[in-house]
């Protein structure tokens, strides 16, 4: 386990058991822990089953960082629910999307449920990348000779 | 996304260089340099180009926030249908509708299933504009899409006449080009392009080419 401050771990201490609530709130009935945690395997985070079992009941020992917050409401199409929005409260962390954007992120996610799942896994990477505010970097040289065949 | 409420992402500077790009880019037979061009032009306008996804069943997606503007292009295609895939997103920037704060389009090898009327009139259009494109031959498109051209103005005068008249009817060829399949067909025929100029030649005399 990372090194961390005991003003950390006592912050956390005393959120974490409503984070955790908020995040089961956004995973809803309707997923599954263990499909939540393929999403967000699949995402790029580096999350267990058991672990998202852990987080929500507000046993997760590390504290949730904004990137596993917005992954995990992206992949609930959660984005817009009051529960993310308090979550961040807590945490510390703001995202730089009005409640009205984010609605707009979540018809999107909901929007493109039909596409295939590794063309929708493509998509909500990049979405990801643009709700965490982050410009696409462009590539330093174009690949384009290096895919013909 | 076809709330009410949704702005338009402001894309008419974007299109107006597209279009200035578009008008000077030579037919291209080679589909390898027909990307590099097409790809090229996209970056010029801001967008990244990522021709590495892992798209399964799309060839493309195009997405835009205010964070900027994405090309991913699906790496499981070979030169030609990534020269229709590069056709495509250029394509889709200057006839398609991006929404704020966030829109994605998805490009498919073939017709799909959309959700609206709206995006099936956008998606044909798009893809009758990026055969165009790929066949470097923009004159099977109505000029609008590529060119700037003499407005429909109320201000009637025997000098102005001809030039109003041809602006209603590159209006009139640009409504129908992105809501009618017949339309569509009919202009991209080599015999209606031809008929075309020549009417374009002798409403404006001045400017036959480039109206």
């Amino acid at each position: 386990m990372p090194e961390r401050d005991e003003v950390q771990i006592a912050r956390w201490d005393a959120i974490r058991s409503r984070v955790g609530d908020g995040l089961r709130q956004m995973r809803g009935r309707e997923r599954s822990q263990a499909q939540l945690a393929y999403e967000m395997d699949e995402l790029g985070f580096h999350i267990s089953q058991s672990m998202v079992s852990r987080y929500e009941q507000g046993q997760g020992e590390v504290p949730l960082s904004l990137e596993r917050m917005v992954g995990w409401a992206l992949c609930c199409d959660a984005l817009s629910s009051g529960h993310l929005h308090e979550m961040l409260e807590l945490g510390g962390y703001s995202l730089p999307w009005t409640t009205g954007d984010m609605k707009q992120f979540d018809l999107l996610l909901r929007k493109f449920r039909a596409m295939s799942s590794p063309d929708q896994m493509v998509l909500r990477r990049r979405m990801l990348w643009h709700l965490l505010g982050v410009s696409p970097e462009p590539l330093a040289t174009p690949p384009v000779m290096e895919h013909t065949r | 996304m076809t709330g009410d409420t949704m702005t338009l992402l402001p894309l008419d500077d974007t299109r107006r260089q597209l279009r200035e790009r578009l008008r000077r880019l030579p037919s291209e037979q080679d589909h390898v340099v027909g990307v590099k061009r097409l790809r090229s032009i996209l970056q010029e306008m801001g967008v990244v180009c990522d021709d590495s996804a892992e798209l399964q069943d799309a060839d493309a997606i195009l997405l835009t926030s205010g964070r900027g503007m994405e090309a991913l292009i699906a790496s499981r295609l070979d030169d030609e249908e990534r020269h229709r895939a590069y056709s495509r997103i250029v394509a889709r920037l200057i006839i398609g509708q991006m929404h704020e704060p966030i829109d994605a389009k998805i490009e498919y090898p073939a017709e799909h299933l959309t959700i609206s009327r709206e995006e099936k009139e956008e998606d044909a259009a798009v893809a009758q504009f990026a055969i165009a494109l790929v066949e470097g031959n923009l004159d099977l498109a109505p000029r609008p899409l590529y060119e700037d051209v003499p407005k429909l103005t109320l201000a009637w005068t025997p000098r102005t006449a001809a030039r109003s008249t041809l602006g209603g009817m590159h209006l009139w060829s640009d409504y129908w080009y992105r809501h009618s399949t017949m339309y569509r067909w009919w202009r991209s025929r080599p015999k209606v392009s031809k008929t075309i100029k020549r009417v374009c030649a002798v409403l404006n005399p001045r400017r036959p080419a480039a109206v």
